[in-house]
């Protein structure tokens, strides 16, 4: 007799007690679900028609961070057989404690069942931090050049690999000659903007253009952030954590001196054409009495011949950004070709070919050309 | 009975095609049901008929979302550890949160937030409300199907074929509803240049934004192209204005008649705030039967300016001058975002000693 009850489903005999196990491989399927079992399949499949919401599910079965003081995570719930599943909305983050916890009762009360034995389960979950050596570095800070002007607007920070996000504001600092901290030198909008590529591996960082730009109160009151005739430094710290979590294999510094004021209209006039030898692929070269922009030159002069189709091709920027060169994919042919340049292309201290980065009122020297783009002719040469 | 059964196939077959179509036609909102293509998730703004318009830096592109949300009295609502709590219900760390932007939902009142969780290479785009529900107070707002559309933002000024994936970037620092268009202020990481933009909605097929060239003048009458970091449409007297904030932090008000492309437009700088801050918000509100906005700062305390004065107040021109009054609020302390709740009070996320809160706070003491 006894044997025989032992074997109807809803018994109130000794029931083997529920366990929970986390998921915990960080190949496995479900990484960070939690499983509670072993559950009377029939109550579980009940429990699923009465088609419970979030908060019913979690008041069964949830999982928190830290403690079940947290509010329980996001996610979804699956039966499967005699296992009452919890898949978290979001990957498990590494260094963080999970603790699950299973109410027996609150899942037969909803089904209005008599709870057998089944009280409750409790388990945690430590994910482990991330503690490989980090590979990624800083290849480059543009310009490139050690002495900067005055009014420099953008450094460009360019890494080996996709960095984190929301970090920059620590981990980037600005020292002067005398190891004072430069505060306030960069726009941040309070610490909510960072200028990404999409790919996360160049940053810029606009100085704030307050404190550049002429008679306005941040410049009248704290001055441009950087002083002529000082000596800078400006230091990325390796406990920057990259795109994987991990610090920077080292840190990176650009020391540069400050010469005069930039208030010069960048005027193509002044530009060196060297046209290339026809029939070769040889680069033809541009090269300028300034370093201008390193992102700008990358993407604002096309090639382009007399019809105006572009001429595809690679484009390079080299000696301290003063010279532009573009090497063709097919081998030049002798017809007529332009540069195109937009005028849009801005100088180190935000010049554009069209106007200074501030224009006061009289100022003859502040307007450049009035047409989009410029047009730099040459013909390749006949050898 | 095997003649029939063609038949039926082919009606069966043609009552899914039809029903498919009648899916996927966009309906006069312009709007498809589904999930958007939301690479990030920004900037937020409230438009007519429950829509939420969503900034996409990472994807270029503003989503309009239509997000029904049953009508709520609203009043109060607050919740401390704000920061802790949203990374709890998102399975993280406080650290591993950043709390984008806030709106509050016209209909029901809940404070909807733009979160982005984590910051490497597995961060993730998601869309929170936080309700009255002292039980459950932070909810998802699923995109997984609803009716949406989605606008492009231009990128890259000139077309060059022989760059490579384009490294350029707009961030989308605020936007706003208003008069059939939404708004984009934006900032390139590149180009130094003032992107303010403007795209009809519903959006056509293949929106067109223009770009708006807009001026700031200083007391001394220098101009610059500059970013702006936060604007509100409103109407003061009867005319429609947008007021900005600046990159460069002076205050500067635009007839927004006057915003046509392919015109440069001056402001008239009508505040100048001081170093070291960038305005972060501006909220616009009745207080005492008088149309007022708040400035919300990045390090200087919240100021209150009069909507009149803005629409009436001389431009800046002399060089010790500082604008039209404004008052500066002590109290409270620490605001980083603030939204208008209801008739009686504003919602705003304030650091504390221990994080963020969210907090309600009485317009009549602001």
């Amino acid at each position: 007799m006894f044997g025989v009850l032992a074997c109807t489903p809803d018994t109130n005999g000794p029931a083997r007690p529920v366990v929970i196990a986390f998921h915990t491989s960080r190949t496995a399927d479900a990484f960070g679900a939690a499983d509670a079992r072993p559950v009377d399949p029939g109550a579980l499949a009940e429990l699923a028609r009465s088609q419970p919401d979030l908060a019913a599910w979690q008041g069964i079965f949830a999982v928190y961070v830290g403690d079940t003081t947290s509010l329980p995570m996001l996610g979804h719930y699956q039966v499967v057989h005699d296992t009452l599943r919890f898949i978290p909305q979001f990957p498990p983050q590494p260094g963080t404690t999970y603790a699950a916890r299973f109410h027996g009762a609150a899942l037969y009360d909803r089904i209005g069942r008599r709870a057998p034995s089944l009280g409750r389960a409790h388990a945690t979950w430590h994910s482990v931090a991330d503690t490989t050596p980090g590979s990624t570095v800083v290849l480059a800070a543009y310009p490139t050049s050690d002495v900067l002007p005055q009014n420099l607007l953008r450094i460009y920070v360019q890494f080996s690999a996709p960095m984190s996000r929301g970090d920059s504001f620590r981990r980037v600092r600005l020292y002067a000659d005398n190891d004072s901290l430069v505060e306030d030198a960069f726009f941040t909008a309070g610490e909510a903007v960072e200028l990404w590529d999409p790919d996360n591996t160049r940053l810029t960082l606009l100085f704030d253009p307050g404190r550049i730009k002429r008679d306005l109160r941040p410049n009248e009151e704290a001055g441009l952030p950087l002083q002529q005739g000082r000596a800078y430094r400006l230091v990325i710290d390796s406990l920057w954590l990259d795109g994987n979590g991990r610090s920077l294999a080292r840190g990176f510094e650009k020391r540069f001196r400050v010469g005069p004021l930039d208030r010069a209209i960048p005027r193509t006039a002044t530009w060196t054409v060297t046209p290339p030898p026809a029939g070769t692929r040889d680069p033809i070269v541009l090269t300028f009495p300034e370093p201008l922009d390193r992102a700008l030159l990358s993407r604002m002069l096309t090639v382009r011949i007399a019809n105006g189709e572009s001429v595809a091709g690679e484009v390079s920027v080299a000696k301290l950004e003063r010279e532009w060169s573009f090497r063709p994919h097919a081998a030049w042919s002798a017809d007529s070709h332009y540069v195109e340049v937009d005028a849009d292309l801005e100088d180190l201290a935000g010049n554009s070919l069209q106007k200074l980065f501030d224009v006061a009122p009289g100022d003859s020297g502040a307007l450049g050309v009035t047409t989009a783009t410029v047009r730099i002719g040459f013909v390749p040469r006949s050898r | 009975m095997n003649r029939a059964k063609p038949i039926v196939i082919t009606c069966v077959a043609a009552a899914l095609f039809a029903a498919t179509i009648a899916w996927i036609r966009p309906d006069s909102n312009g709007m498809v049901r589904g999930a958007p293509d939301v690479k990030s998730l920004g900037q937020l703004a409230f438009g007519p008929g429950n829509v939420l318009f969503v900034g996409d830096n990472d994807g270029a592109q503003i989503h309009a979302i239509e997000l029904p949300d049953a009508a709520g009295a609203g009043g109060a609502i607050e919740l401390t550890g704000l920061d802790a709590k949203v990374a709890q219900v998102l399975g993280a760390a406080p650290a591993d949160i950043t709390i984008n932007d806030m709106a509050v939902h016209p209909a029901s009142r809940n404070v909807y937030l733009s979160v982005t969780r984590g910051r490497g290479a597995d961060a993730r785009a998601v869309l929170l409300k936080v309700t009255r529900n002292a039980a459950r107070p932070i909810e998802e707002v699923s995109l997984a199907n609803v009716k949406f559309s989605t606008a492009a933002i231009p990128n890259a000024p000139t077309d060059n074929p022989t760059a490579r994936r384009n490294p350029r970037t707009q961030t989308i620092t605020d936007l706003a509803f208003a008069d059939g268009q939404v708004w984009i202020a934006g900032l390139s990481n590149e180009e130094f240049a003032s992107a303010f933009r403007r795209v009809a909605f519903p959006f056509a097929k293949n929106p067109e934004t223009t770009t708006l060239e807009i001026y700031h003048v200083s007391h001394r009458a220098s101009e610059t192209r500059s970013p702006v970091t936060t604007f509100v449409p409103m109407r003061i007297a009867g005319k429609s204005y947008i007021v900005a904030g600046y990159t460069c932090t002076p205050i500067v008000a635009f007839d927004a008649e006057s915003l046509k492309p392919g015109q440069h437009v001056k402001g008239r700088t009508v505040a100048e705030l001081g170093a070291g801050n960038t305005p972060t918000d501006l909220v616009s509100f009745t207080r005492d039967g008088k149309d007022v906005i708040l400035v919300v700062n990045s390090r200087h305390p919240l100021m209150r300016i009069d909507a009149s004065d803005v629409a009436a107040g001389p431009s800046l021109t002399t060089p010790d001058g500082e604008g039209i009054a404004r008052t500066a609020l002590t109290q409270p302390a620490g605001i980083t975002q603030m939204s208008d709740l209801d008739a009686q009070h504003v919602v705003v996320i304030q650091r504390g000693a221990n994080g963020l809160d969210l907090r309600s706070i009485t317009k009549s003491t602001l």
